[in-house]
């Protein structure tokens, strides 16, 4: 499946496409999350909830 | 051509989400900070309030002290604690200027060696033969009991 279809598929509310992108984007979540080579949870969570806001306000 | 585009996509996709993350990165982080200074503020705030009783006690005790040493039995008052009074009533009038110099007036051994005319080593001597007399007061006192 291309990433177009995922990212259609995610917006339209479909959990697995969510999730895909989710795991695709991971890491970089990750990084992000690490303060002063910590790694803060709640700096996790809000970051994985940009995302979501992201594919819900991405412009196709 | 449609592969091309969707690589496309997928690089605005991710520069979008990379720009929304370190922006709500450093809005979280300033938030935090700005609770963490809020935090301290209030701290600040309630040790300036309250007033510690023991800590006004010991600069009342260490002002009147430093004033004049020899003014030793006006410390004697301060000192409510009744046993202790007692054992140090007993010690005499050299001893009582060297337990309370270096106790409340915080002095070295050598300035005190220098007011009561001994080298800074025969004071620190006198000053534990001191502390060892009042203990064994004390404990006198609670075999009593």
């Amino acid at each position: 499946m291309s990433f177009e279809e995922l990212l259609r598929r995610a917006k339209a509310g479909d959990q697995k496409a969510q999730e895909a992108i989710f795991l695709l984007y991971r890491s970089m979540l990750n990084k992000h999350s690490m303060v002063w080579n910590v790694f803060d949870e709640d700096l996790f969570q809000e970051l994985s909830a940009t995302l979501y806001t992201c594919i819900m306000k991405f412009r196709i | 051509m449609k592969e091309q585009q969707t690589s496309i996509m997928h690089y605005r996709f991710t520069a979008y989400l990379e720009t929304s993350v370190v922006n709500k990165r450093a809005r979280y982080l300033k938030n935090k900070n700005c609770l963490k200074e809020q935090e301290y503020i209030m701290v600040d705030l309630l040790d300036k309030n309250c007033t510690c009783f023991d800590v006004e006690l010991d600069f009342y005790i260490r002002e009147k002290l430093v004033e004049d040493l020899e003014k030793s039995d006006d410390l004697l008052k301060i000192i409510g604690e009744d046993r202790l009074l007692r054992a140090i009533a007993s010690l005499k009038e050299r001893e009582r200027i060297l337990l309370f110099g270096r106790v409340f007036g915080e002095l070295e051994f050598s300035k005190l060696g220098k007011k009561l005319t001994m080298t800074p080593k025969q004071a620190e001597m006198a000053y534990y033969y001191v502390i060892r007399k009042i203990r064994k007061k004390l404990e006198e006192k609670k075999d009593e009991f």
